[in-house]
């Protein structure tokens, strides 16, 4: 987040103009920690004054309450989202920007307009109801295409460029748009893919997709003319990597955001039970034992010091962190984050090998058996996913670790 | 006060001026494309910060 806000930053000070968009999913169903992440994504969104934000159906995981909370004051269009009851629109069923400055023909400052509509798939409705206290009023999503054919004129009259969110696939949205014309951008959404699609063209309709995750900024370049005519946009996808820099602010709200999951947390106190499961860890304390000269090579490499690399950058709290930087996370024995054990800190021999008690009271004849012998690829690739680890190529990373 | 014709001139200078700026900031003297720019994002999933 603070990498966005420091790019958007400076993207913001060159000539042009620019507009600004999300298109739902800040939050992720689950714990505390899912919804803290949400409501400090949106704080976030609001700091780097995004111009339009859609929802989709995760920003329901929390309950209305959290999500009317998060998302006051900011600039959400929810087209086909309306209260049951009322039948109002949830947002505002649309957003019309105006630039200044650019020229028409008749007028060297006239006005530019872009309106911004966003659309969820009614077929998600299912889903959004589960996530929804019964006693909370009800959201409806309104047909898609229905809402899309009366939303799209209504765009296109009042704006020079429209913009819809759509949180459907880019194979759908390029359906979409050979139904419905009339919309400049398709910015698509609810992808759970490493892989993005690349910009499509369906007519006169861009197709774009950014991934998942927050990794890049999607950004379409156009040149307006005179008659308010577009070019072919240049796309490109920003990777927010350590070279673009951190904002200062923006990495305070994530500061923020860690002492906050600390209080909620320590209003909670853990469940406490009076059968103990026994541990399935054995840990390099009993593996280097029998296997010294592996374990001395590992307590050289980047692997002992995971957990210390996440102390550093701040995420020595975030599950999905530690998840892959210490050994069994919230397992029976396994590292628990209330009350982290040194023991337990780090990628180990079992976070690859798998659990060690068995293969080390093991019978010699049984002792191959208990125990993952040459973990593959797909192993590493587990935690080095493309995001956390871009630059992770198996023959190299190996090398590291080799023993 | 101001002599009103030293007014007058800086009026005509600063107007020169802005028109200068104007074209300026749009290639080729004001004829040519303005940039516009759409930045996007969706599906964040709470994703504040990489791990480490």
């Amino acid at each position: 987040m603070a990498r966005r806000a420091a790019y958007l930053k400076k993207a913001q000070k060159e000539p042009g103009h620019r507009l600004l968009v999300a298109g739902g999913d800040f939050f992720s169903p689950g714990s505390t920690e899912e919804r803290l992440k949400g409501v400090y994504s949106l704080k976030a969104f609001r700091y780097m004054k995004y111009d339009a934000i859609g929802l989709a159906d995760f920003d329901f995981s929390h309950g209305l309450k959290t999500l009317q909370e998060s998302i006051e004051g900011l600039p959400v269009v929810t087209t086909n989202l309306v209260w049951s009851d009322s039948h109002k629109p949830v947002g505002e069923p649309m957003i019309v920007k105006r630039f200044e400055g650019i020229p028409s023909e008749n007028d060297p400052h006239a006005e530019f307009r872009v309106a911004v509509l966003s659309f969820m798939d009614e077929r998600l409705q299912g889903p959004m109801d589960f996530y929804l206290d019964k006693s909370e009023p009800k959201v409806v999503i309104q047909p898609l295409l229905a809402a899309a054919q009366e939303w799209v004129p209504k765009a296109r009259k009042k704006a020079d460029l429209v913009v819809a969110l759509v949180h459907i696939n880019s194979t759908e949205a390029v359906k979409l748009a050979t139904q419905v014309p009339g919309m400049d951008v398709i910015v698509t959404g609810h992808t759970a893919e490493e892989i993005i699609d690349p910009p499509r063209r369906e007519g006169s309709t861009w197709v774009v997709s950014n991934g998942d995750r927050g990794r890049f900024v999607g950004e379409l370049r156009f040149n307006v003319d005179r008659e308010r005519k577009f070019s072919d946009p240049a796309p490109r996808q920003v990777t927010l990597d350590q070279q673009v820099g951190e904002d200062s602010l923006a990495k305070g709200l994530v500061a923020e955001f860690h002492l906050k999951l600390d209080t909620e947390r320590a209003k909670k106190p853990s469940p406490s039970s009076s059968v103990v499961a026994p541990t399935q860890w054995a840990t390099f304390q009993v593996c280097v034992n029998c296997h010294q000269a592996p374990v001395d090579s590992w307590s050289h490499t980047p692997h002992a010091q995971a957990y210390a690399t996440l102390v550093k950058s701040g995420n020595q709290k975030d599950e999905k962190c530690l998840s892959c930087h210490v050994l069994g996370l919230k397992t029976p024995g396994g590292f628990d984050p209330a009350n982290p054990q040194p023991i337990m800190a780090g990628v180990q021999c079992e976070s690859c090998h798998g659990p060690g008690v068995q293969h080390s009271i093991a019978s010699d004849a049984n002792r191959k058996q208990t125990i993952v012998g040459k973990p593959d690829e797909k192993t590493c690739r587990t935690c080095h996913t493309p995001d956390q680890s871009p630059q992770f190529d198996f023959a190299k990373y190996w090398e590291k670790i080799k023993h | 006060m101001p002599d009103s014709r030293f007014v007058s001139v800086g009026r005509r200078l600063l107007m020169a001026l802005s028109f200068g700026l104007l074209a300026a900031g749009t290639p080729a003297g004001g004829n040519a494309p303005a940039d516009f720019t759409l930045d996007f994002v969706s599906d964040l999933k709470g994703n504040l910060e990489p791990c480490g």
